[in-house]
């Protein structure tokens, strides 16, 4: 699951960033991916799902965690990243204007 | 020193300052693609009133890619020994400024990065702006160009701020510099310092600081010249009031 949010996510976010004059934040140094869930969980959907979280790192400081947090559905491969208190499909963090999704990464029975 | 050394580091201001509003504005060209998010936006996204907020920001973006210019070419002397086209000109940037630029950034500063330390730098750059801007309209009308001249100083001072802040942050990636830091400071060192700059370079500082001088002297003499003053510690004045 690492490898997929690796090269689905996170490679392809690293080749989009690059030194911009603005003031966004810079591209970090590093990232990588924790799966914080030892155990697949299911939504309401009855879909298993494993939650991850991506970590960051600028320069030469502390690692950052969380920086993005998401889950994916190995069955379909759909990853969804939490924006606020929503999820939406991960291509919105590679900038496309895609809505939030309900009933994503929530496990069953579980309130929001 | 003659008279191109004397004009040079203001020419070296503008030509540095116009070739950052061009990187900018090229750099903000993705905020006006409809279909895609640009990284700034999505870093940004989910804001309160996410319509208003990118509405804003596209208003912003808009005015500051004519107004900087325009305000930095209103600058030279090309365009000041053209009074008539000087003042058309000056009026579409003071409407641009005050009715786009400054609205449209103020409600940007209260989704800032950074949090309340950064929202009251962009307030107070933009309080310095629109001051700067309704000052000089005042003392352009009055035909007082020395006083015009110093506000309208003032307010490219804080434009140059959005150059000077983005070549900081670019500067502190490359150094290693903590990004949450680094965007306080590149908003903080050049806001307060733009201000001190354009007052530093008026032709009435010297006069100023020589006047200062006088009093912090002449204060210093009256006090040692008092030799109840002078044999009583400050800490027991301070610290006995009323006595």
């Amino acid at each position: 699951m690492r490898d997929r949010v690796q090269s689905r996510l996170v490679t392809p976010l690293a080749q989009q960033e690059s030194t911009r004059f603005s003031r966004g934040r810079p591209a970090p140094r590093e990232r990588r991916v924790r799966v914080t869930d030892v155990a697949a969980l299911v939504d309401g959907k009855g879909r298993s799902f494993l939650r991850f979280a991506v970590d960051v790192r600028f320069g030469s400081g502390d690692w950052r965690e969380g920086d993005i947090d998401g889950c994916m559905y190995p069955e379909s491969g759909a990853i969804y990243v939490k924006r606020g208190s929503e999820y939406r499909p991960a291509e919105f963090l590679l900038g496309k204007d895609l809505p939030a999704v309900t009933g994503v990464c929530e496990p069953s029975g579980a309130k929001s | 020193m003659p008279l191109v050394l004397r004009r040079l580091p203001a020419r070296v201001f503008l030509a540095v300052m116009l070739a950052g509003s061009a990187l900018i504005t090229w750099y903000s060209l993705p905020y006006f693609d409809f279909g895609t998010l640009p990284p700034f936006v999505i870093e940004k996204l989910p804001v309160r009133f996410e319509r208003l907020w990118l509405f804003s920001l596209r208003v912003h973006v808009a005015a500051a890619a004519l107004s900087f210019p325009l305000c930095l070419l209103l600058l030279t002397r090309f365009l000041q020994r053209r009074p008539v086209l000087h003042r058309w000109l000056g009026r579409v940037a003071g409407v641009v400024v005050l009715f786009g630029l400054v609205p449209a950034g103020a409600v940007l500063a209260f989704d800032a990065k950074g949090g309340a330390v950064v929202a009251i730098g962009f307030l107070l750059s933009a309080a310095i702006v629109v001051s700067g801007m309704v000052y000089g309209i005042v003392t352009a009308r009055r035909r007082d160009l020395v006083s015009h001249r110093r506000a309208m100083h003032h307010v490219v001072a804080q434009m140059s701020v959005a150059v000077v802040s983005r070549a900081m942050l670019v500067g502190f990636d490359f150094a290693g510099v903590d990004p949450d830091l680094a965007y306080v400071l590149a908003l903080w060192v050049p806001v307060p310092l733009s201000a001190l700059v354009v007052e530093l370079r008026q032709p009435s500082f010297p006069r100023f600081f020589h006047e200062l001088t006088l009093t912090i002297q002449r204060i210093r003499r009256e006090i040692s010249s008092s030799p109840r003053l002078a044999r009583r510690p400050l800490v027991r004045l301070v610290a006995r009031p009323g006595r």
